[in-house]
């Protein structure tokens, strides 16, 4: 290469450049393209005269579905436009997380308590405690489980709609050819039932979940501790003695359960639609869910609906409880733009009307937040007043606290069906499983002192 | 000055800059790619390393706690347990992956009818999404309403349906079952693009000195994939200790911790409760064995090159 | 040696040209296996997505539906969108792979066969992108997006699917360059050509298999990516199939039929690519031979 004429080194070096600019001009042409891209939609045109609402996908879509047409409505009569984005699952939570750190909030987000408490601190929600003493007015007040879960400081951040809760649903048709009359009142009557019931391996008795994806599962053993005196707090939040005798019962009961073979092997990789599917598929009797069952069979199996029962959940030695949790709530975010936030509230005013609400608690499913609605037809129907029974006197998450992050948190690290799960799968004992327990709730409290 | 001169003066100029036109050359055509990378991850990569010093929470303002955060971690319940079953899932999980893709490419090399057709049949695992995969195989795993069970119980095979994915010994290697699945056509087409560039001279030699196929694929496939062959396995390496998705559909860590994975805890601190700072300490603390395993593989190809030279 | 490259290698058996039985039948018996294997839970998704209802929801499996109906089908493209989406998934896909493929080659061409200080170093470092796991990653990418002004734009997500795109496309073609000896190409330049020249005209033609396959990865993976799909784009007209299929999961209810359905409709342009490639692959090979 070293022995090159001029001539031939001329000639490469006019290759080179030529090769250089055909390179630039394909980068050129590229970047030309951008134009036709954004034609496309490629590249964001102007944007944000939209009013952004995010809200979730549950389990009845025809509720959202009118949900959805109602707010386009209301944008129509305003001249305005509306995009309404619905995700499922933890979607809203990771995008409100993403939102949150960047400061670009959306108008209006559906929040639920848990997306309520974990957010709270960050001051992404305005104060509508205006509003929320109108609708109070209109609707008659509210429950307590949505007073006290929505008010914070005597002030609320945020606007309840629906509140719901985990009950027993069961096979009454089984029940009733078995002789049972009623649904079980205490967790021994309802763990007897199933084993005298059961007929595996073709339907089992509890469908229970030890698995750490089925979340429902948590809350139902939540239940069973508190009925048999367990705490994880005292009243005032702060972490309790959790090495007590009761504690002990109760983790002795859920043991001797999983020994005494009610529950179908498959729980220990069941998610939250695990016991769904068990019901709906009829592989057993008892399992603990809100109302997504029902909807499920009046779209898929109608003639299945009559055969299953509604009942609160069992109670213990020291009591019996249900839960009530805030499954929808609105709450309009603190975007600093005052037109924006006056025109969210409209919105509210639309979906807290008359019309609107009742339509949508007709097809959604569970009860509403507000007393108002009580003379509805759906009702009549034993198992919807089941829920609504259940909310009214329900407990909140972190009883026999208040809510709180820290409890909060303490709940997504699902102990007691880490606690189930270790009984169960590894065959601990009850005084491994506790000494477990304890150490978890300590880890997760001694950051919140 | 005689012309001589001049041309000899040109030809050292030529030869100098010659070298550092290729340094400006080589610098120049990495100038788009690295744009982008130091650009898009610059700063989310300072940013995680110094949130794992802080106790940060979604929309809160941050406190530095010092390496408080990689302390409470190693005192997480099932942290060792976390640490083998990553392991597990990645070396097994991309060894099998491998051997899969390597048998399949060999047979996929041959002529047959329907050849173009299976190709592109048995690339469809990796096209579709990992949930979906997980959800399908899920079902198909369901002790009571899953399609194995049905169909074992149905041979007269087992008598009572098995819980695989709720026994601590089937689930890891159920799950581990769809990573391969879905992993091994990557695997399988990388190997097949790679050997095609093998010019056949080489077989033919081998065959007419008398090489069986088992030394042609020892001694001409083997090494001309050598390449290849690292940089999937790296990848994939790298790719499946990071799984998520498979996992956290069909199990989410259960039962009992059995299929628990470090991007579990990632999700669960970071997404699910918003503490970001701990959720950066689990990625940092993975940092340095995948920078130690991207190091080791690199230079054992440098050094092969060397070698080469 | 005359310097022709002759048609496609691939149509030389590697195991030899010995027309063994035994080879035969371990050939198809291994293909047979294994396209059991990977048809198995497909056939499942394409079961449920042509079944109805009733017949998906069965307390029994029947393998073979009796009834077949296109109703799944229809109710994921009209009532869920799902056409919308399989054109927003295939434009993202398509942008991001020719933007990829592009930077991806020509750093690929420079880390292999040209020599600069640092080179090492800069490749190891094109793969320290994967230190940092995506559940991290996206609220500092959500902030560059939005200052950026890309945010809730199909743009976000070629700009975004760089970070684990460019490092996989480059150390793949890292792989394939690396397998091709340079002797052609020095050949070239002794003749003249320029060293961009004999890549374009030497080394890419023989790399195309790589080439293609390193593409066809590279769009599978912006095809399934999901989470940035989900954060930076807020509006359903942007959405991609990953986040529209994921939005059928409704708290604990699967909306099993439409996301079959959809799943099968999310696998048909990523097959229809790949035949594509196939074919295109073998005619290149046979256009790029190099005459000595």
């Amino acid at each position: 290469m070293t022995t090159k004429t001029m001539g031939t080194t001329t000639t490469r070096r006019l290759m080179a450049r030529r090769t250089l600019l055909k390179t630039v001009g394909i980068g050129l042409g590229a970047i030309s393209l951008a134009p036709l891209l954004s034609a496309c939609g490629m590249i964001p045109g102007m944007g944000g005269n939209k009013l952004t609402v995010w809200t979730d996908a549950t389990f009845a879509p025809p509720s959202d579905d009118y949900q959805t047409e109602e707010i386009q409505k209301w944008a129509k009569s305003k001249n305005i436009e509306v995009e309404v984005t619905r995700e499922a699952g933890d979607a809203v939570q990771q995008k409100l997380q993403a939102a949150t750190e960047s400061k670009l909030l959306p108008d209006i987000s559906q929040v639920n308590d848990g997306r309520y408490t974990l957010f709270f601190a960050s001051g992404i929600f305005s104060d509508v405690s205006d509003l929320y003493a109108e609708f109070g007015k209109a609707w008659g007040g509210y429950y307590k489980p949505a007073e006290l879960l929505a008010t914070k400081n005597g002030k609320q951040h945020m606007l309840p709609y629906s509140l719901d809760s985990n009950l027993l649903l069961y096979r009454k048709d089984i029940l009733d050819a078995g002789g049972i009359k009623e649904s079980p009142k205490t967790w021994d009557e309802l763990f007897d039932v199933a084993k005298k019931l059961q007929t595996p391996p073709g339907v089992y008795g509890v469908g229970f979940q030890f698995n750490k994806a089925g979340t429902d599962a948590e809350d139902t053993f939540r239940l069973m501790m508190l009925s048999y005196g367990g705490k994880f707090v005292n009243e005032d939040g702060k972490m309790a003695n959790i090495k007590t005798p009761e504690m002990t019962a109760f983790l002795t009961r859920l043991k001797s359960s999983w020994e005494m073979g009610v529950y179908p092997p498959g729980v220990t990789g069941w998610d939250n639609a695990g016991n769904n599917t068990a019901l709906q598929d009829e592989k057993v009797i008892f399992i603990q869910n809100p109302a997504s069952p029902l909807v499920w069979f009046r779209t898929n199996k109608p003639e299945m609906l009559p055969k299953i029962g509604v009942a609160a959940v069992p109670g213990g030695p020291k009591g019996q409880f249900n839960t009530a949790y805030i499954r929808d709530g609105w709450a309009i975010m603190n975007t600093g733009n005052q037109q924006r936030m006056d025109l969210s509230k409209d919105l509210m005013r639309h979906l807290y009307s008359k019309d609107v609400y009742r339509k949508w608690m007709e097809l959604a499913f569970p009860a509403p937040a507000v007393t108002g609605m009580e003379d509805l037809e759906i009702w009549k129907d034993p198992k919807r007043q089941g829920f609504l029974q259940a909310v009214k006197t329900g407990i909140l998450s972190g009883y026999p606290g208040p809510p709180t992050p820290a409890y909060s948190e303490l709940n997504t690290r699902v102990p007691l069906i880490s606690a189930a799960a270790r009984m169960a799968v590894e065959g601990w004992s009850v005084e491994q499983a506790l000494d477990e327990l304890a150490k978890t709730v300590e880890d997760v409290y001694s950051k919140y002192k | 000055m005689s012309v001589s001169g001049a041309v000899l003066r040109r030809t050292r100029y030529n030869d100098m800059t010659a070298r550092h036109k290729e340094w400006v050359l080589g610098y120049a055509m990495l100038v788009p790619a690295f744009f982008f990378i130091v650009g898009l991850i610059a700063y989310p990569a300072a940013w995680a390393m110094y949130l794992s010093f802080t106790d940060k929470v979604i929309g809160q303002p941050e406190k530095f706690v010092g390496f408080q955060n990689y302390v409470w971690l190693t005192q997480w319940p099932n942290f060792g347990g976390m640490i083998w079953n990553t392991l597990l899932l990645a070396v097994v999980g991309v060894a099998l992956k491998a051997f899969v893709g390597m048998t399949m490419a060999l047979a996929l090399n041959e002529q047959f009818v329907g050849r173009t057709v299976i190709r592109a049949l048995l690339f469809l695992p990796w096209t579709v999404p990992a949930f979906v995969a997980g959800l399908i195989w899920r079902w198909m795993y369901d002790d009571q309403n899953g399609l194995f069970n049905w169909a074992l119980m149905g041979m007269g095979l087992i008598g009572e349906p098995i819980s695989w994915l709720g026994t601590t010994t089937w689930a890891m290697p159920a799950v581990m079952s769809v990573v391969i699945w879905k992993g091994f056509p990557f695997f399988a087409i990388a190997y097949l693009a790679g050997m095609q560039a093998i010019p056949s001279e080489q077989y033919e030699a081998a065959e007419v000195d008398g090489a069986s196929a088992w030394q042609r694929f020892l001694y001409i496939t083997l090494p001309g994939l050598r390449h290849v062959m690292l940089i999937t396995c790296m990848l994939s390496l790298i790719w499946t200790a990071n799984t998520f998705d498979l996992v956290f559909i069909m199990t989410r860590g259960g039962p009992s911790n059995a299929t628990e994975v470090f991007t579990m805890l990632i999700y669960e601190q970071g997404i699910r409760n918003g503490r970001i700072g701990e959720a950066s300490t689990a990625a940092m603390m993975a940092m340095p064995v995948f920078a130690g395993l991207i190091i080791i593989l690199t230079r054992y190809l440098q050094d092969k090159d060397e070698e080469r030279a | 040696m005359q310097g022709t490259l002759e048609a496609p290698a691939h149509s030389r058996s590697l195991l030899g040209s010995s027309r063994g039985r035994t080879k035969r039948i371990v050939v198809y018996a291994t293909i047979i296996f294994y396209l059991f294997v990977v048809l198995l839970p497909l056939y499942w998704m394409v079961r449920s997505s042509i079944a109805e209802n009733d017949q998906m929801y069965g307390t029994t499996i029947e393998f073979f539906p009796k009834k077949f109906t296109l109703a799944q089908f229809d109710a994921a493209i009209n009532k869920w969108k799902f056409g919308l989406f399989l054109s927003n998934s295939v434009a993202v896909g398509l942008v991001t792979t020719i933007l990829t493929t592009v930077m991806a080659t020509l750093a690929a061409y420079s880390l292999v066969r040209l020599r600069f200080p640092g080179r090492a170093a800069l490749a190891r470092s094109v793969l320290f992108v994967y230190l940092i796991p995506g559940g991290l990653l996206f609220i500092p990418l959500f902030m560059i997006m939005q200052r950026l002004g890309l945010l809730n734009s199909q743009l976000a997500l070629v700009v975004s699917y760089q970070t684990f795109a460019i490092p996989f496309c480059t150390w793949m073609l890292i792989g394939y360059f690396k397998g091709i000896p340079p002797e052609m190409e020095e050949a070239a330049q002794i003749d003249g050509a320029s060293r961009l020249q004999s890549m374009f005209l030497v080394l890419l033609p023989m790399a195309a298999p790589g080439l293609v396959a390193a593409a066809v990865f590279t769009f599978t993976l912006a095809w399934n990516e999901f989470l940035f799909a989900l954060v930076f784009i807020t509006s359903e007209s942007f959405r991609t199939l990953p986040v529209g299929l994921a939005g059928l999961i409704r708290g604990d209810i699967y909306l099993w039929g439409p996301m079959m359905a959809g799943s099968v409709l999310a696998a048909v342009p990523v097959m229809v690519l790949y035949t594509l490639a196939n074919r295109m692959l073998v005619q290149g090979l046979a256009a790029g031979a190099v005459k000595g």
